[in-house]
């Protein structure tokens, strides 16, 4: 009775978010089934756990999950590349090119002049969301792209909401620095 | 204040339509697998368990652990019974022995005991 009822707004709301978890989660991971995975995972907890709680409380308890995630997969991660590194003190990451301007994807001659500026700058921005520390890139992500307010992002990121402004100002701040740099 | 503003606003809500462009252009695979995972997300709601359970397990919890302290005091207090008891005639052992009356009373207690409640036809 009660999962009947509330089946019907859930689904709308995993339909309004999972486009954008998955773009967080794969701008986290740049890897398309991790993000996969980590969205997917995200949405089961929330059902499981949160389905009862009301609708006005999904998306910041959503973003948590999501963002719990990530964070986990990123510590995942570090553990993995620590072993790599000892087994592997001789890996090839010399050979790879970790220049973050070097994986910005060639815009293209789509549109001349300000549209071919903008889209180049867009790209630009998007390697330096991707670069962004972790926290700075979901205060921004949550604030500026899923318009959470101050105090909901504090509890998507479980943090006090001094620390949400902090990370806020300081991803804008980095942003803002990294796009002037690399202006044409 | 606002003019000063305006630049990081409009940049920021630039990122932000950028961002969703690319949240609308995802390809189908990916929105296929979205939407699976979606289902599967959603199949789990009727398998979740009660809503009765969260508050219940506390006081299932609660519940079992005053039974436990109930049987843990009882055992307790039952130990402290016997090993009263067993003091007291201890404590009894030590009087008789140290009252310095005639070993051979205690000896015949039974005796005398009998004797007093015994009916005997008196004497004329």
């Amino acid at each position: 009775m009660e999962s009947e009822t509330i089946q019907e707004p859930l689904d709308r709301f995993l339909v309004s978010v999972e486009r954008k978890a998955f773009v967080m989660a794969r701008m986290a991971t740049r890897d398309t089934d991790e993000a996969l995975d980590i969205v997917q995972d995200a949405m089961q907890a929330l059902v499981e756990k949160y389905a009862g709680r009301p609708e006005a409380e999904w998306p910041p308890v959503f973003y948590r999950i999501l963002n719990n995630r990530i964070r986990d997969w990123h510590r995942r991660q570090k553990i993995r590349n620590l072993w790599r590194g000892w087994l592997k003190p001789w890996s090839e990451s010399n050979d790879r090119n970790d220049d973050p301007l070097e994986q910005i994807q060639d815009p293209g001659v789509v549109d001349p002049g300000e549209g071919m500026d903008r889209k180049a700058s867009m790209a630009r921005l998007e390697v330096a969301l991707a670069n962004l520390p972790l926290r700075q890139r979901e205060a921004f992500l949550l604030r500026a792209w899923n318009g959470l307010d101050v105090a909901s992002t504090a509890v998507a990121m479980g943090c006090s909401v001094g620390s949400v402004k902090t990370h806020y100002s300081r991803a804008i701040h980095t942003l803002r620095q990294f796009l002037e740099e690399y202006r044409p | 204040m606002n003019t000063t503003r305006e630049p990081e606003d409009r940049w920021v809500r630039e990122a932000a339509e950028h961002l969703d462009g690319q949240a609308a252009e995802l390809d189908s695979t990916i929105m296929a697998r979205l939407r699976q995972g979606r289902k599967a997300a959603l199949g789990s709601l009727h398998n979740r368990p009660s809503s009765t359970i969260p508050w219940l397990r506390p006081l299932a919890a609660g519940l079992s652990t005053v039974a436990l302290l109930i049987m843990v005091t009882a055992l307790l207090m039952q130990r402290v019974s016997v090993t009263e008891t067993h003091r007291l005639s201890a404590l009894e052992d030590v009087e008789i022995f140290s009252s310095g009356e005639d070993l051979e009373l205690f000896e015949n207690l039974e005796f005398y005991s009998w004797l007093s409640e015994a009916e005997f036809p008196e004497k004329t």
